[in-house]
């Protein structure tokens, strides 16, 4: 599947589950996305970490229901710890089987996303790093000052923006010196074709997501 | 030959402060060697050439034509194949993750056929000996590997004109030696350079033209090299307070140095040698605690690890090797009266003797502009006098002497080897250039495949 595909599938269910109530269907969003890792071989360990980190959000979000509901506590609480679980699972079969740079190729690719919005969300995520490491010389740079390098020090973050500031100013320059200009057209000799059936078959998935809104599941 | 000309090129970032005054000059066949003091225009002269000038900041006046053209109406991707820049800091010149994705990323900007670009990618692989490196994290090389790199992709470019920015500056001999040889190879197939560089050595027989740069237009001059010293003559080693036992080093890929077990010396420097990739900045980063290592660290009898970082950056003063990332302040000014407030030796450092080293580094012109604002060899030298008047007992410098012009270099070698030995401090240095320090060095540490052996006199 294409990830352009799964990214519109991801959008429109993610809408369609906003004003669906019913447990089943959130369920079987879950499973669908389960068999789809699956058949994707995604890591297991990735998919148990996620499911720990929203564990939070999703109990919380459940017992507020239980609580504040009007009626029908149980099924409240149900119907949106599953919802966020959905959304969870949703966002994986996205991330987890294709890298970020195959995503970003494919909505360049597919759905027209803008060329330089691509590569500056690249080159800022490959820049993590720099951040990263340069977030710590920082504060060894305050500390060899007598100066406090504490997280809550404002001048050190001052001080990582303006680092930010000058790696994006010469990555701009060093991407136009390579010849990168947003509005030319570019070669792209990596390009995923996408098959029409596709599209049908996410079409198709979305009708009997809608159609289970007139079946009133609980 | 491409026919680049600038003509009457007036050009400043601030108003009434002009690097290029009525400017004039044509690019020649061949390889061109500018040199000149630190902050002196250079790189800015190099940006102007190939249109990131003033489309990046500043005002210019005059002309700049690419083969009768104005600059800036060439198309970005024409541009680029017809002339090549080679940033000072290669590392942060790169938008995507591996090397391919890199070559990649420049060759598709060309809308070249995709047969074409494979072909040439391949090509560049093999010519700069990145083929083990394809798929390896540009992040993830040393400062040669990614200087290849960087080449490698004007290579793929096809640009007749090639402009490099002090591009040997954090690289060893041998890598040197091998991009000098490339440089040659590609002089050879027409292409021509001009090449900014402090250091002259390896360009007798390569370099065409030789000028030194100055804010009305280029001088011709002839070129001035230093040997590289192979062997320093040595005095004793004194005695230190400061060694390491058992240490290993390594990153996330390697380990970079095996239980290696050494001490620095009180009132001398010290050199840390070694191939690009060997791990020196790696082990630096560890005997100051930022990185994590195996073994122990002794400071006058008490081991490292039980002292708190806060505590330890009193005691050992890291000079990174990017200057930028030492400043804590924004003005030079503000980050001067820092250093001078909170020095280990306030009776040395007094203010007298504070301008005086702040004259002699040349930066009295620009205690009042922003630490960003300056050039890379100011920035050096700001950094060096930073540390040199905060005096922590332990000075670990890495690469204090790079893009230096000849004359800082001496000026911040001297200055260095008189603090040190005045106030006894103990000091190591990362280097790869090599001449001038015979006098200055009273040891030296080589880390080569995962062992630092002392050289001993």
């Amino acid at each position: 599947m294409n990830p352009a595909v799964i990214f519109v599938i991801m959008c429109t269910f993610g809408l369609d589950l906003a004003f669906e109530k019913s447990v089943w269907v959130n369920l079987s969003i879950i499973l669908g996305c389960i068999v789809f890792l699956s058949l994707k071989k995604a890591a297991l360990k990735k998919i148990m970490l996620a499911l720990l980190w929203s564990a939070p959000l999703v109990l919380g979000t459940g017992w507020s229901q239980y609580l504040y509901a009007r009626q029908d506590n149980w099924h409240a609480a149900l119907i949106y710890a599953s919802r966020a679980e959905a959304y969870l699972f949703l966002a994986l079969i996205l991330l987890l089987p294709y890298t970020l740079e195959k995503i970003l190729a494919n909505l360049r690719d597919h759905l027209h996303l803008p060329e330089h919005f691509m590569y500056g969300l690249l080159a800022a995520l490959n820049m993590a790093g720099h951040i990263r490491a340069e977030w710590r010389r920082i504060r060894y740079a305050f500390l060899l000052k007598h100066k406090s390098a504490s997280v809550l020090n404002p001048k050190l973050y001052v001080k990582i923006i303006v680092y930010a500031l000058s790696l994006a100013d010469d990555l701009a320059q060093a991407t136009t010196a390579q010849g990168f200009d947003a509005l030319n057209v570019r070669t792209h000799v990596q390009y995923d074709y996408l098959p029409k059936r596709q599209w049908l078959l996410a079409g198709l998935i979305f009708l009997l997501l809608i159609g289970s809104n007139f079946l009133n599941l609980w | 030959m491409i026919n680049l000309t600038l003509n009457q090129v007036t050009f400043a970032y601030r108003q009434g402060s002009f690097l290029l005054e009525n400017f004039s000059y044509q690019v020649q066949a061949g390889v061109t060697l500018i040199t000149g003091k630190s902050g002196s225009g250079k790189t800015t002269l190099l940006k102007i050439m190939c249109g990131l000038l003033p489309t990046y900041g500043g005002t210019l006046t005059g002309e700049v034509l690419l083969e009768h053209q104005a600059l800036d109406r060439v198309p970005k991707n024409e541009l680029a194949a017809q002339i090549g820049y080679l940033m000072q800091n290669p590392s942060r010149s790169f938008a995507m993750k591996t090397v391919e994705d890199q070559l990649l990323f420049g060759l598709e900007n060309l809308q070249l056929a995709p047969d074409v670009i494979w072909s040439r990618l391949e090509e560049a692989l093999v010519k700069f000996n990145l083929q083990k490196k394809r798929h390896q994290p540009v992040q993830t090389l040393s400062g040669g590997e990614q200087q290849k790199v960087a080449l490698a992709q004007i290579y793929c470019q096809r640009s007749s004109l090639i402009l490099l920015d002090e591009p040997f500056a954090n690289i060893d001999a041998k890598s040197r030696a091998e991009l000098l040889e490339l440089i040659k190879d590609l002089k050879k197939q027409k292409i021509s350079f001009v090449i900014c560089d402090h250091d002259q050595n390896g360009y007798q027989g390569l370099a065409d033209f030789v000028y030194e740069f100055t804010s009305t237009g280029l001088k011709t001059t002839h070129l001035k090299s230093y040997p590289p010293v192979e062997n320093f003559t040595l005095p004793q080693k004194a005695v230190s307070k400061f060694k390491a036992e058992c240490l290993s080093v390594k990153n996330p890929s390697q380990v970079l140095l095996l239980e290696a077990s050494f001490s620095l010396a009180k009132g001398q420097i010290g050199l840390l040698s070694g191939p690009n990739g060997s791990g020196k900045s790696t082990l630096l980063a560890a005997l100051s605690q930022l990185n994590a290592y195996q073994g122990n660290i002794y400071y006058d009898g008490r081991v490292a690890r039980k002292r708190k970082l806060k505590k330890w950056a009193q005691i050992v003063g890291l000079g990174f090797q990017q200057a930028e990332e030492q400043f804590t302040e924004i003005l030079v000014q503000d980050e001067i009266a820092l250093a001078q407030k909170n020095s280990q030796h306030p009776d040395y450092w007094t203010k007298a003797q504070v301008d005086q080293l702040t004259r002699k580094l040349n930066l009295t012109g620009v205690l009042k502009q922003s630490v960003y604002q300056l050039s890379g060899g100011q920035q050096k030298k700001l950094q060096l006098l930073l540390l040199l008047v905060l005096a922590p007992p332990v000075l670990l410098l890495d690469e204090p002497l790079a893009g230096l012009d000849y004359r800082s270099y001496a000026v911040v070698l001297e200055n260095l080897a008189q603090t040190v030995k005045d106030l006894n401090l103990e000091c190591l240095m990362v280097s790869h250039q090599r001449y001038l320090l015979n006098g200055y060095i009273a040891y030296e540490l080589r880390l080569q495949n995962k062992q630092l052996v002392e050289v001993r006199r």
